[in-house]
This record gives C-alpha cells, structure tokens and sequence, in this order.
C-alpha cells in the first residue's frame, strides 16, 4: 500500500481527508506547516505528496522549490486555493506533477492520485477495473462479470486506450494514430466500426462508450 | 442652470469676453483722443497760414505824414487760396476807426491784444463762421494801436479734419477687425496646454491610474493635475484593494468548501442505516454545490468586471481551439447528466479573433454549463463554430424549453431567474457573467430559438482577425 504524505494546515480539512485517503486504503502522514513537511519529506520515501500552497511559515510553493532543490523526486500534487492561471503555472514551473484546485470532488482527488501513482511506478498493476469491467494488459483479456469478451487485436486496443483514460475524451485523430501504424491504409471510419463493434461486446453491463459528436470518444466509468 | 452661467463656464468664452470687451473700450477711446488730437492739429497748422497772413499785412504798414499807409502785397491773402475757396477777408483799424478792407468785422477789445502777438478766435461774418487773425501794432506817432484783422471761412479746416476722422475710423476698424481675426486663435493657443492635457486624459485606459505626469502642465493647472493624481492614487488603491478583496475572497472560501466537501464523501463512506441520515447527508451536499458554485460564479463575476476593459489583454487567439478545449471540459459532466455533447466546426480553417483564452473559456463554458443544465433528458447540446470574411460565430444550442422572447433582455440581470427555474439549484448570474464577458471581449450576444423552434440558441459573434 502507497504510504503518502499529506500537508495542509487547516486541521477540519486534514481530519476529512485522512480519513478519505485512510477508508481507500493509503498509509498517511500528515504536516501542518512547510518546514516539517520539508523534514519528513526529505527522510521518509513517500510515494506521492500532497501539498497545500497556504501554510503557516512558508508557502507550499517554496516548499516544492526546497524539496526540488534537494533531489527529492516524489511526484507532488498540489492543493490550492488560489485559481489564478499564474499560480497554476507557478506550481507547475516549480516541478509540481499535478494541481487541484479546492473545493474538489474526494474521488477526483484519488483519481489523480491513482494517476500520479502509475506514472511514478511505470503502472505496475496491469489490472483495471472500470465498473463491471475488468481488463488484464499483461494477459490481454478484458471480462465483464466474469464473462470473457472476445477481442480481436483492434477492438483490443481500441478499448485498452479507452480504459486508460476512464471519463476523459479520446479524440478520433488520436485514437486513429495510437491503434493503426503510420503507414497502415486507415479507412476514414475505421475507428467506428470498431467502436461499434466494441460496444455490442460490452453490452448489456459492461460500461458505455459515449460518442461525442465532432469531439470523441469517452469510456463512461459510472 | 441658466443660460447666463453656461456662458460663463465656458473658459475660452471667458478669455474672448474679457479681451474683446476692454478692446473695444479702447478703441473707442482712442478714436476719441484721436478727433481732438485731428480737430487741435488742423487748427493750429491753419492758424499759422492764417497768422502768417496777418503778420505780412502788418508788415506793409506805414506812415506818410501822419496817415496809415498800406501796400497790401497780392501774396500776403494769396497763401490762404485753397482748394476749398474758402473766403477770406481782411480789415485795419486804427483803434475802432476803420482804415481799410470790410467793414462789419469788428476788432476784438483792446486789452486783449499786445504788440507783436497774433491772436486768434472764432467769429462770424455774413452768416458763416470764420476763424480771425488779429495782430496789433504800433506805429510811430499813431496814438492808438493799428490792428490788421484776416478772417476765413472754415470750409478747408473742415474737409481736412473729416479726411483725417475718416482715416482714423477706417484704420480703427481694420485693427478692431484684425484682433476679433487673432484673438479667439491667441486664446486657442494660449488654451493648448488644457486641450492637451484633456487629450491626455481621454487616450488613457480606464484601468490606468499612473499620475499624469506634472512636467508639461501649465502653472495655473498644476494644482487641479495635483489633485486630481491624488484622486487617481486613491482610485487605484481602492480598484487594488477590491481586486485583493475578490483573490482573498476566493481563497478563503475555497478552503471551508473543500471541508466541507471532503466530509460529506466521509460520511458517504461510513455506513449509514438511518433514511433520515441519508437524506440530511444528500441535502447537504447538494447545498454545497450549490453555495459552491454561486460562490465561483461571484467571483468570475467580481474578476471579470474587474478586468481591463476591451484591447488590453486580448490578444490573438484561436476561437475553434479554445471552443474546441471547453467542449473536451465538459464531455464527462454532460455524459454524467445523460446529455449528448456535439461539437461542430464548419471547416478546419483556423479562426482567429482577438480575445483571451481564459476570458472566452469562461464565457464559452458557463453557455454549456447552461445548456447541459436546462436541456431536456437526453437531450443533445451543439457547439458549432463558423466564420465568414469577417467574423466568427460561435454558437451553443439546447433542446430545452428556451427562453421566452419577452424575458431574453433580463436573463443578463444578476440574480435574474425564470420563473419556472426557481426550484432548480442555479444561482442566476451565469449569463450577467457571459454578459461582461462579452462586453470585455467586444462580442456580440443574441439569444433565439434553437433550431427546431425549441430549445435555445445562443449566438457569440466575434470580429475576425484575417491576414495574420
């Protein structure tokens, strides 16, 4: 289990939280202010920190800059109030992987985590689970309820795309380049027929692929 | 206010009325001085012909065994001939008895004349008035003073100083004429400096609160430019501190939301058996996104009011990209509402219109937020982008029950809700938002019916930067 470190000085918004990360199974320290959070961060080898930018002493920003400056390269994601495109910048130039803005949802918050874990940890579950569907990347299976879809090697990798960004939208043009070679002949509604394909497959409970007309294609996880 | 004291407020009005009124005085005066001046001088370059005359006559007198002799040379009256032919006329007496020349004409008192001295008066002689020369001499055993009297008539005097009047008017009228010419351009001059400054003042950006510079402003105005930088200084501060007030706001709130937030999902993840638990915990939470989004939704409002006003910030931008971004922000909570997001782009041209990302991503974002939130169930939302030569169109079509004709004026009002919304969660100030927005961004809004005579259709009309 992922043991993270947790800094944010309002103590209601701390409680709430551990309690959040706790119940999905994270192991959780927590800071209240920057220099102990440069303290522990430093010693202990966290797998991801989460940052609030108002602390008491110094601004989550410097502490970001101090951990940097040190070697530390713990994926950090920063919690901030302040919504300004320059504070985003700001963070992210100082080598924050990821922002979130308050008040955010608790699952969007574990979902960018999730993010940031299998990014740092090159993915080491090839496991994912989107609702009642279940794909194995290093098998190359996808069940739904236990019941196998049959999957030739298109539809595969169009739905492995998919499942990689649950509820984000995958545009056609990108989908198109990620599933057929370079210099493959791509009929120019290939990808339809696939997804269509797929989504005979998935019926009646696996998850839905939406079609956003003009837009892409989104894998609804609810 | 009356029309008296408009007048008066007028400064170049002011200058004219105090120049050109003294002016005139002046002239008047002048040419009063003038006539005197004309009236002494001919009189006394007349007065010396006629003196002249006099004396030449006195000079020819003699005496010849007691009797007055006189040898009235022809050039003695033959210097006063003029144009005019004035009359002259000449007499001698010796005491009152007349000698010679025309009778009628009587010498002045005696006590009034001396020896030597010309003297001269105004008389008249057979019905016209006549200037006389009277010069008294004495002669060598003559008991009583012998007096030569030479009179003319006026008419030469009179032609010469109505000439010399006449140029003087003549000349007074052209200096008159001359100033009411320069004058009002004097006063233009002497008033660059205020419409300068005034220039100044109107070229600035209404968000520019830097003191105008002291260096080139006139004495007199220094102190009003004074005071007005130090209303300017404490504008800034007050526009500064609302922009301080607006980021605290937002960070301070932002903060309790999150609490607020974190603990309803605990709750959520505790098990809970009471039914009433359960609604109190979905209740609340949807009053936090309620109180969550009617708190954003002030703070884009106070922000975007606070923004430079139109040509400041906005720079070049690509609408279909920007628009294209805010769709992809929204695919997963249209999906999640069960409501179909289309994007529509009438080609692959590049649409380029001056703006600013975050301003029309805001703008372009809380239409479809709309658009998902009062569309009907499963219904479709279009965004569609187009252009011609000179504009880009950025349209946002519901399949909900629309707006009616007679309240789109007032949707942009703050705090403005239809009627049949009331029960809804909404806070009223997502279209005041893209209302300043649109103004900021100089675009264009109109509000119809969508396209199958339901729903609503709003249209973003922006101007399109072509040859870039």
């Amino acid at each position: 289990m992922s043991r993270i470190l947790l800094v944010e000085d309002d103590p209601a918004l701390l409680r709430g939280l551990v309690a959040t990360l706790r119940t999905a199974g994270y192991a959780v320290d927590t800071a209240g202010d920057g220099a102990s959070a440069v303290t522990l961060a430093t010693e202990q080898p966290y797998a991801l920190v989460m940052l609030d930018v108002g602390l008491p002493d110094f601004s989550g920003f410097e502490v970001l800059k101090r951990l940097r400056e040190r070697g530390c390269r713990t994926p950090i994601l920063m919690l901030t109030a302040r919504d300004t495109v320059q504070d985003r910048v700001t963070g992210l130039d100082l080598g924050a992987d990821d922002y979130l803005l308050k008040p955010f949802e608790p699952s969007e918050l574990e979902a960018r985590m999730r993010a940031l874990l299998r990014r740092s940890h090159g993915d080491p579950s090839p496991i994912l689970t989107i609702g009642n569907l279940v794909i194995d990347r290093s098998l190359g299976t996808a069940t739904v309820c236990g019941r196998s879809l049959e999957l030739r090697r298109r539809e595969w990798a169009v739905l492995e795309r998919l499942v990689a960004r649950p509820g984000k939208l995958v545009s056609k043009e990108r989908l198109t380049d990620e599933v057929f070679g370079f210099d493959e002949p791509v009929a120019p509604n290939a990808i339809e027929v696939y997804v269509a394909r797929l989504r005979r497959k998935l019926e009646p409970d696996g998850p839905t692929i939406r079609t956003l007309r003009g837009l892409g294609y989104m894998l609804d996880p609810s | 206010m009356k029309a008296g004291q408009r007048v008066l407020l007028s400064l170049t009005g002011r200058l004219l009325r105090g120049l050109i009124g003294p002016m005139a005085g002046l002239a008047v005066l002048l040419g009063l001085g003038g006539a005197w001046a004309i009236e002494s001088l001919v009189e006394a370059v007349n007065d010396r012909l006629l003196g002249a005359s006099a004396r030449a006559v006195a000079e020819t007198l003699g005496v010849e065994d007691g009797e007055i002799t006189l040898d009235l040379p022809p050039w003695a009256l033959g210097m006063l001939e003029n144009s005019s032919r004035d009359n002259i006329y000449y007499n001698v007496f010796e005491g009152s008895k007349l000698i010679t020349g025309y009778p009628n004409l009587p010498p002045p008192p005696q006590a009034k004349l001396g020896d030597q001295v010309t003297t001269f008066r105004y008389g008249r002689y057979r019905g016209q008035r006549v200037r006389i020369a009277t010069e008294a001499r004495r002669l060598p055993r003559i008991e009583n003073p012998v007096i030569v009297q030479v009179a003319e008539t006026l008419e030469a005097r009179r032609s010469l100083s109505e000439y010399m009047l006449i140029q003087l008017v003549v000349l007074e009228v052209a200096l008159l004429a001359l100033a009411a010419l320069l004058i009002p351009i004097g006063v233009r001059w002497g008033m660059a400096p205020l419409t300068r400054l005034r220039r100044g003042m109107d070229a600035r950006k209404a968000s520019d609160f830097t003191p105008l510079p002291l260096a080139d402003v006139p004495r007199e105005l220094r102190d009003l430019v004074t005071t007005f930088n130090a209303l300017l200084a404490r504008l800034d501060s007050a526009v500064e501190g609302m922009r301080r007030f607006t980021a605290d706001a937002s960070h301070q709130m932002r903060t309790p939301l999150s609490v607020l937030r974190t603990h309803i999902g605990v709750l959520k993840l505790s098990r809970i058996e009471s039914p009433k638990a359960l609604e109190a915990v979905s209740d609340i939470e949807a009053a936090t996104d309620r109180l969550q989004r009617l708190l954003i939704q002030l703070l884009a409002l106070a922000r975007a009011e606070g923004a430079e006003p139109s040509g400041t910030l906005l720079h070049n931008i690509d609408l279909g990209a920007v628009v294209r971004a805010v769709a992809e922000e929204h695919a997963l909570p249209a999906v999640r509402a069960g409501i179909e997001l289309h994007y529509v782009s009438e080609s692959s041209e590049t649409f380029t219109v001056r703006g600013d990302e975050v301003l029309v991503t805001e703008l372009i974002g809380n239409l479809v937020d709309n658009a998902v939130r009062y569309n009907r169930d499963a219904g479709v939302v279009t965004i569609r982008v187009s252009g011609d030569a000179e504009h880009v169109v950025v349209e946002v079509e519901d399949e909900g029950p629309g707006i009616p004709e007679e309240e789109r004026d007032k949707v942009f009002t703050r705090f403005y809700r239809l009627n049949r919304d009331q029960s809804r969660p909404g806070s009223g100030l997502g279209l005041s938002i893209v209302h300043v927005l649109t103004q900021i961004l100089d675009a264009r809004i109109t509000l119809e019916s969508g396209s199958q005579r339901q729903g609503l259709l709003v249209r973003v009309v922006f101007a399109r930067v072509t040859g870039t």
